[in-house]
């Protein structure tokens, strides 16, 4: 699986089956179902779906969809 | 039950990613359609929500359709004392209350402690007394169970790591003896049990229990890697309390509870003993008598010949089983559902109430797909493994054991010598008045509510209405003018059977109506019941009734009860969908109604 079907599915499970496409300014606010606790919720299971461990500033600053892709990139 | 939550097995917690669960969790509660779940209400100090997905999931593998809500963050009382609050127009199934001591003083673990202001013993007292008030708000309002998390030592929050347990004044002693005085103060309220909280912290390990990041940034308390071992561990207590535990664990023999094959290895070549591997199942052996001691009964299944597997009993030295201790023996070539299903007949008590526990797959599928209520324990491949699979379920585990629990098996044995008994006595009535049998009868009070309310929640055969009260309930009952709680004790001369039966009788104008009349199966067929039902009628005579009123709830498992009150005299029934009531008057109660012959009464 590439890593956007692994984003996309991860994405899925937490906020609900209706997403389909993730464009790259989408995030916390518009999609249904992120917001605070779901962004905890979202980042506990980025987390464990790539195996990696974000710092506190990754928490403040992975509040969309192309920041996420970038730090993903980035491992 | 759900057909989505039917497949899912008891497995480990750590077997699904965190958006497994998520998703997992959204299927359940959104396949739940109509039915609202269990009402799970927590008020902790900490973050919990957290937890919720994967609650949901260990709870529906639980067969329990949990429902969890949480109080407004940073809400401990108030949405008790709050008599207007969310809380309260919840349907509440189960409160879950979790206080933290660090959160409520968060110098607590640092800087307190002796000539330091206040004492650790002083905050954590206070603590407690927050707790206590809480649990005693919610039940003064609710009979819903509840739940106490008792305190973890922290570690993270900890100055010394090294000389603590040095201290008498320290961290962990000032824990251990709050965690003493919350459960000694908890249990003297009605349903309400102890979450061991810090149990749990120490078994996954205090170190890794907290995530800073989560902890600093959303009050988490727990890492995320923990969630589902948390919510594992909740959602079997939950389920501990909610449901009656296994009554009965069926074992396997071969490979199971020794190493090797008795038929092909022989006497000598089985594995037993206090060096490996035969170690392994010598302490498997012992865990297994462990649960009998609590009152769990034992039972084989086995293919085998008997007069083998009989040898190993009696001949080797390193056997920590006895025969004796198994209430009920099948060891045949037949298939082990069959014999499951004749076991349960045998000793009297529902195909449910059995733990099968075999190390061959294909015996656990056959019990599995022939006989779907029994609960077939998931068995690891290596015996190392087996103590862990046995308790892991919590199966075997109920929140409070009664007096009786520590002393069944050896009922059960007194069973069965009755039984001999009975073979050699001819008519039942020459066999009754051979058994030198005493009845006390007697009100509910603090030192029976215990027993009195375990045969309430799982007694399922002998049970005229099953109606499950509280512990809460009955207590309001036995404090209640207008109930009697009654309990019945059997003794005979082969032993003391305890409290083996429970009525509850309503008074409503002239009119006694029975509530519940329940009795243990062990004891069925010694005219017990109707000594029981003498009781009621003298009672209700005494407070000036004019009739007696006693009602049958039919239930998967107590149709011969069916006719118990038309075959007594009772009449003018009506039938309602499962229920039919019927009445008698005092006066005809009393002509035709009599004190069995063969029992006497005893005093208290």
């Amino acid at each position: 699986m590439t890593m956007e079907d692994r984003l996309l599915q991860t994405l899925r499970s937490v906020f609900g089956d209706d997403l389909h496409e993730l464009k790259d300014a989408d995030g916390l606010g518009t999609i249904t179902g992120w917001d605070s606790a779901g962004h905890l919720s979202l980042i506990m299971a980025l987390e464990a779906e790539f195996q990696v461990e974000f710092e506190t500033d990754d928490f403040a600053e992975l509040v969309n969809i192309g920041a996420i892709r970038k730090r993903l990139a980035e491992e | 039950m759900l057909e989505c939550i039917r497949h899912l097995e008891v497995g480990s917690p750590g077997d699904m990613r965190p958006a497994e669960y998520q998703s997992l969790a959204r299927t359940i509660s959104e396949s739940a359609g109509g039915d609202d779940g269990l009402r799970v209400a927590v008020l902790s100090s900490s973050t919990l929500s957290f937890l919720d997905p994967y609650l949901i999931v260990e709870c529906a593998r639980r067969s329990v359709l949990a429902a969890p809500w949480h109080a407004p963050f940073g809400q401990f009382e108030q949405p008790v004392l709050d008599q207007s609050s969310d809380f309260w127009s919840q349907a509440l199934g189960m409160v879950i209350v979790a206080l933290r001591a660090e959160d409520v003083y968060p110098e607590a673990f640092v800087r307190a402690g002796e000539g330091r202001g206040q004492s650790l013993d002083e905050l954590l007292g206070q603590c407690v007394d927050r707790v206590v008030a809480c649990v005693e708000g919610i039940r003064s309002r609710s009979d819903a169970p509840i739940l106490v998390a008792n305190f973890a030592l922290p570690y993270a929050d900890r100055n010394s790591r090294l000389f603590d347990a040095n201290d008498v004044h320290g961290g962990m002693f000032a824990v251990s003896k709050a965690n003493l005085d919350l459960a000694t103060r908890i249990a003297e309220v009605a349903g309400v049990d102890v979450w061991d909280y810090a149990g749990l912290v120490a078994a996954r390990g205090a170190a890794s229990w907290t995530d800073q990041r989560l902890w600093h940034i959303a009050r988490q308390a727990i890492s995320a890697a923990n969630l589902p071992f948390a919510a594992e561990h909740l959602a079997t207590t939950i389920s501990a309390v909610l449901e009656p535990r296994a009554k009965c664990l069926v074992l396997d023999l071969d490979n199971t509870i020794w190493g090797g094959v008795a038929g092909d290895d022989g006497l000598q070549g089985i594995k037993l003993g206090d060096d490996f591997p035969g170690s392994v199942f010598k302490s498997f052996q012992r865990s297994i008598l462990g649960l009998r001691d609590q009152g769990i009964l034992l039972a084989i299944a086995s293919k085998n010949d008997e007069q083998t597997a009989r040898e190993i009993f009696d001949r080797h030295p390193e056997m920590l089983l006895q025969w004796d201790d198994f209430t009920a023996v099948r060891v045949n070539w037949e298939p082990k559902s069959q014999n499951i299903r004749q076991i349960a007949d045998e000793i009297g008590i529902g195909i449910d109430a059995l733990a099968f526990f075999d190390d061959n797959p294909v015996e656990r599928a056959e019990v599995s797909s022939n006989e779907p209520d029994v609960i077939v324990i998931d068995v690891p491949g290596q015996a190392v493994q087996f103590q862990d699979a046995l308790v892991r379920g919590g199966y075997f585990e109920a929140p409070r054991l009664s007096q009786e629990d520590t002393k069944r098996a050896g009922l059960y044995r007194d069973e069965a010598r009755r039984k001999t008994l009975r073979s050699q006595v001819t008519s039942l009535d020459d066999f009754l008045v051979s058994l030198d049998m005493q009845v006390c009868i007697g009100d509910a009070s603090d030192e029976t509510i215990a027993r009195v309310s375990q045969l309430i929640g799982k007694t399922n055969q002998f049970n005229l209405t099953t109606r499950r009260h509280s512990q809460a309930a009955l207590q309001e009952m036995i404090d209640s003018d207008s109930y009697d709680v009654r309990w019945t004790s059997l003794d005979d001369k082969f032993g003391k059977s305890g409290i083996v039966g429970v009525t509850i009788t309503r008074y409503d104008d002239a009119v006694a109506s029975i509530d519940s009349f329940i009795m243990s199966c062990r004891v069925m067929n010694r005219q017990v019941e109707d000594a029981m039902l003498v009781d009621i009628i003298e009672t209700s005579e005494t407070r000036n009734c004019v009739r007696i009123e006693g009602e049958f709830i039919a239930t998967a498992k107590n149709s011969m009860l069916a006719d118990f009150y038309a075959s007594r005299e009772f009449g003018n029934e009506v039938v309602d969908g499962d229920s039919r009531s019927s009445s008698i008057d005092i006066h005809s109660a009393s002509a035709s109604l009599h004190w069995p012959v063969c029992i006497k009464r005893a005093e208290k």
